[in-house]
């Protein structure tokens, strides 16, 4: 068997389909087009029983806090009657510290049941600590693959603590230098070891969160009394938006949904020297941008989480406004949990401010903290790699340069990323990727893709028609 | 001498740079793509010679053998005036 790169990948498709037990190509209709919900529809379990699952795992039914102090906070620079109240899913109560969890224990049930004797993930993140301890628990092997080292061997230290965690469970952990080539790797083991490929991007992975937007509208009703007005997820593939949105359908509820990422413009995804310059190993726009906007890319043919269908909006924040709100929520509200799942929150700190103060915005997880995901640990890296951290306006951060923490609350803005562009960049690869000519199933597709009307997509087909002429 | 039996670090080169994706950037793709891993040691070794390791997932991996017992050191970092100083504000604010 030819096992270099280019014999590997040529087989890409083959490994895939056997490493997940899903044959893709039942979900093409006649044109081409892919049928989404019917791939969701094939997710052997309904939601009670995903719960039930989840819950013998020691995963799902986690508290919703109300932040009562922080919310107080953002109502005192509010205009009078502004200020919504901030609630937070504590996802950290999970087993392995995040929401994560959610899917890698559907994964991972689904995998035993059809008779993989271990599974595989390549995450760098909390996905790899998730599908370990859910492994264990289910009495499979599993193998984590991480990007990790740049060429001086120096680890992330975020990444140094998942390996960590995931040898605590008695998972082997791979871990890589910087490069996209750890796809190939990650192919090449399914191959060698013939494991499940427990990917983040699958449709049961997908169903495993629906749990999390499920509970939390029932939460509301019952804490509450009321559905939330607004919900906020923070986005890197597209799968904590997507399960969620899916779950709050499922519960009745259509309240609106938007992503948080952290702005990380200007530091290259697969740059060596950029690497560790980098606070955030995720919830940020280096994966948010190309995950939204082609969703494909992923380690599955066709992947479950696709965020531009459910998601209102997206909104960027810096990485000082993340950490300063992670230190908040430890000093005003008690709880010292991981700096990436409060993306949400500091956008959700801003956005308070401009709605009512009866209104509820569920930020929809916390991550748990440590030695080395501690945002004191990521900030003394930081340190020590040449990043000043000072205080002034977030705005005026230079990623990989400097980390600004504000002066003031005030200066705490969440800013809009246009959702038009977010479409508009979806349209232009489905089109170059794919290579179809525009038809009548190519724009009905799309429209739902972008969750908007053919006419929508027919306008931004026109607009970039009117681009290629003027190059 | 590392004796047969020990819980070893491995280091492995998958891609020389002359192999890697042509369209990474620079700093990267003329840096060889490397890996690490741990196992159980088959045969007794020195440091630095190719062995053969049974990893926790019950694989068979050869490598370069780096260490024994090693650690994914990390730490809670230092004291930060600056995350410090964010405390008391918030709580000053709080209590105006």
């Amino acid at each position: 068997m030819n096992e270099s790169y280019e014999g590997v990948m040529k087989r890409k498709n083959e490994i895939l389909n056997a490493s997940v037990g899903v044959d893709y190509e039942k979900y093409l209709d006649e044109h081409g087009m892919f049928d989404y919900e019917k791939m969701m529809r094939d997710v052997p379990y309904d939601i009670d029983e995903i719960a039930r699952i989840q819950n013998e795992l020691g995963v799902g039914s986690t508290p919703l806090i109300e932040l009562k102090n922080i919310s107080k906070l953002a109502r005192k620079i509010s205009k009078p009657g502004k200020g919504a109240r901030i609630f937070i899913k504590d996802e950290a109560c999970n087993a392995s510290g995040s929401f994560k969890a959610r899917r890698a224990a559907l994964s991972v049930y689904h995998a035993k049941k059809l008779g993989y004797k271990g599974v595989l993930a390549a995450t760098s993140g909390n996905y790899g600590a998730a599908v370990a301890s859910m492994a264990m628990k289910m009495g499979l092997k599993a193998i984590i693959v991480q990007e990790c080292f740049d060429s001086n061997q120096i680890g992330q230290p975020e990444i140094v603590e998942k390996a960590r965690k995931c040898e605590s469970y008695g998972a082997e952990v791979i871990q890589l230098t910087v490069g996209p080539e750890l796809f190939y790797k990650a192919l090449s083991l399914l191959e060698d070891t013939k494991f499940f490929n427990a990917s983040l991007y699958t449709n049961f992975a997908i169903a495993g969160i629906e749990t999390l937007g499920y509970e939390l509208v029932n939460q509301c009703r019952s804490q509450v009394g009321k559905e939330p007005d607004l919900v906020i997820a923070t986005n890197a593939g597209g799968g904590n938006i997507t399960g969620t949105a899916r779950g709050m359908k499922k519960a009745g509820c259509n309240a609106k949904i938007v992503a948080a990422s952290v702005n990380l413009e200007g530091l290259h995804m697969a740059s060596d020297r950029d690497f560790n310059r980098k606070s955030f190993t995720t919830g940020h726009t280096g994966f948010s941008v190309p995950f939204t906007t082609w969703p494909d890319r992923s380690d599955v043919p066709i992947s479950a989480a696709r965020a531009l269908r459910y998601l209102e909006n997206q909104y960027t924040v810096t990485q000082g406004e993340v950490f300063y709100l992670t230190e908040m929520l430890a000093q005003l509200e008690g709880l010292e949990r991981g700096p990436a799942g409060n993306t949400s929150l500091a956008v959700a700190f801003s956005l308070a401010q401009t709605m009512d103060e009866n209104e509820v915005i569920v930020v929809q997880e916390t991550e748990y903290t440590g030695a080395g995901k501690h945002h004191n640990s990521q900030l003394s890296f930081a340190k020590e790699n040449g990043i000043d951290i000072v205080f002034g306006n977030p705005q005026d951060c230079v990623n990989g340069k400097t980390i600004v923490f504000p002066n003031s609350i005030e200066e705490i803005k969440a800013v809009e990323y246009s959702r038009r562009k977010l479409e508009k960049s979806l349209v232009r690869n489905f089109l170059n990727y794919n290579g179809f000519k525009v038809t009548s199933s190519v724009t009905k597709f799309l429209s739902e893709e972008i969750n908007s009307d053919v006419s929508t997509v027919k306008d931004i087909i026109k607009e970039l028609e009117g681009e290629n002429e003027s190059k | 001498m590392i004796k047969k039996g020990s819980f070893v670090r491995i280091s492995k080169v998958v891609l020389k740079s002359s192999e890697r994706i042509k369209t990474l950037p620079q700093e990267t793709r003329e840096k060889d793509f490397v890996m690490w891993t741990k196992g159980v040691l088959c045969d007794d070794a020195n440091i630095g010679d190719e062995v053969k390791v049974i990893t926790l997932s019950n694989r068979e991996e050869i490598g370069i053998l780096e260490n024994v017992n090693h650690v994914q050191e990390v730490n809670y970092g230092h004291f930060l005036n600056e995350t410090f100083k964010i405390g008391c504000y918030v709580k000053r604010l709080l209590d105006e």
